[in-house]
């Protein structure tokens, strides 16, 4: 069980959820995916933290060079048109984002490019990154081609806390506090289960590569 | 409590006066939907549990059930409002659905406040919430920073932890925006709701950043977008070294500024934008 840092270059914008995308529901959902159950909680090859009761995985952190920085991408979709019955949606070649009778139920969604993507773990980096290639993308949209990525770099962490970044119960004191702002938030800690009180860095977090 | 929940208690009790003073008497219904068709909650955890109101877009449409919160937006009342305009003589009330480019924040103690455009203004000039004093005057295209940091200079914004909702406009797609109402707890990340969506901004992060333009005596260039121009072009995907290279040496303290400006690239696009909001708060 060893710190490790996942690179993910990315080939297209993520949408970011409410609940930014978090290593360990990732390979929660990779998991899924492979025994095709979606019922059970799998085992992960992730240290699990006993006495926080999570797995160690970080956030998503957006990584840029210095050639690139993250890019305000953005995604047209439906926004209440999935909720309304059948009839509505008449005829689909009607549906336009530009303005018709349509214009209340799509939208434009914000989404971010940065040329990379970052997770820190700690666990079998090599089985993680195996497993994380299951997913078509990370983020809302995956399945239409948003957050697509290719694993880059599989390797060592440079720092064993790394994997912090990320909501932890308000009782810690996390190592990212002297960088961040330190919000409070409602959030499932673990891969299942309801929200409960958490403290987090920003949604959108930058690493330098 | 979480974010959501609360965000839907704190509108429901801010636009009592709407529900209390209909243009037309309320045909609340029993709903034939299993849940609310704008927020998705089930009927029993929604503010009036049971009560729902039918609504088609258009004849030859579906009806979506809706609960009493979802649909407040929609309700005229000339009693919380007033009397947007005449049809054949006919009063029409006015409505929160139809006031577009309107912020609205709801504060910690349940009140909402609104900054209409000057036309919408001065026809709810009689309505509850003019004579209470929550409907505000502004400036500029873009009011929502200025109405949020007044309100919090002057103390109504209430206790920033307990939460407040800030509505960023209804314009026409009142089903995005009350679909996605959330509060916020902390001015480092505002959530404001739109029809796009949600998106988070640093408001005290761009406070230093206006306070640090104010020292450098850049503060009226920096409302323009292209005195960003080489970190905005990177920002939209054209980096240009050489550009930024002059940039950062043309640029007293650039180092420094650019480190201040907002990590989001969505925010950092807008930031000339939300310095000309906050000029005179």
């Amino acid at each position: 069980m060893e710190p490790f840092r996942i690179v993910l270059a990315l080939h297209a914008p993520i949408v970011l959820p409410d609940v930014v995308p978090r290593l360990d529901r990732l390979l929660h959902e990779a998991s899924c995916r492979l025994h095709r159950d979606w019922s059970v909680q799998h085992a992960l090859p992730l240290a699990f933290d006993g006495a926080l009761g999570l797995y160690r995985a970080s956030q998503l952190i957006m990584a840029t060079t210095r050639a690139s920085a993250i890019r305000a991408a953005s995604y047209a979709r439906p926004t209440r048109g999935q909720a309304m019955d059948l009839t509505v949606t008449r005829n689909p070649r009607e549906f336009k984002i530009s303005g018709s009778k349509f214009l209340q139920k799509a939208g434009q969604y914000k989404a971010y490019w940065p040329p990379y993507a970052v997770f820190y773990g700690e666990g079998d980096g090599r089985q993680c990154a195996r497993l994380l290639q299951l997913l078509d993308g990370i983020g809302r949209e995956h399945s239409a081609g948003m957050g697509r990525f290719e694993i880059v770099d599989v390797r060592a962490a440079g720092r064993a806390d790394a994997w912090q970044c990320r909501s932890l119960p308000p009782s810690c004191n996390p190592p990212w506090a002297d960088t961040y702002h330190v919000l409070h938030d409602h959030e499932p800690l673990g891969v299942f289960g309801e929200p409960t009180p958490v403290i987090r860095p920003p949604r959108v977090i930058r690493e330098v590569m | 409590m979480d974010s959501r929940t609360l965000a839907y208690q704190r509108f429901y009790a801010a636009t009592q006066p709407i529900r209390d003073h209909p243009a037309k008497p309320l045909e609340a219904t029993a709903p034939r939907a299993p849940v609310c068709g704008v927020c998705a909650r089930p009927w029993d955890a929604v503010e009036e549990p049971g009560k729902a109101l039918a609504y088609r877009y258009e004849s030859g449409m579906a009806y979506q059930w809706q609960c009493m919160t979802c649909a407040t937006g929609r309700l005229g009342s000339s009693g919380a409002f007033g009397v947007e305009r005449y049809s054949k003589g006919h009063p029409v009330a006015a409505k929160l659905n139809m006031m577009s480019g309107t912020p609205v924040i709801i504060t910690a103690d349940n009140v909402m406040h609104i900054a209409p455009p000057k036309k919408i203004a001065d026809k709810i000039a009689h309505g509850i919430y003019a004579q209470r004093g929550q409907v505000h005057s502004r400036t500029g295209k873009f009011p929502l920073l200025l109405l949020l940091t007044r309100l919090w200079k002057s103390g109504e914004l209430g206790d920033v932890e307990r939460g407040f909702v800030c509505i960023g406009g209804f314009n026409r797609k009142l089903g995005a925006v009350m679909s996605n109402l959330r509060v916020s707890t902390s001015l480092h990340e505002v959530w404001i709701i739109d029809d796009s969506g949600r998106r988070t901004i640093d408001v005290l992060g761009l406070l230093a950043l206006r306070d640090r333009l104010r020292d450098l005596g850049l503060e009226r260039k920096a409302c323009q977008a292209k005195f960003w121009r080489p970190i905005f072009n990177a920002t939209q995907g054209q980096y240009d070294d050489a550009a930024i290279d002059q940039w950062m040496e043309q640029t007293p303290g650039g180092d420094n500024l650019v480190s201040l400006l907002p990590t989001d690239p969505h925010v950092r696009l807008e930031v000339p934008k939300y310095l000309n909001q906050m000029e005179d708060a």
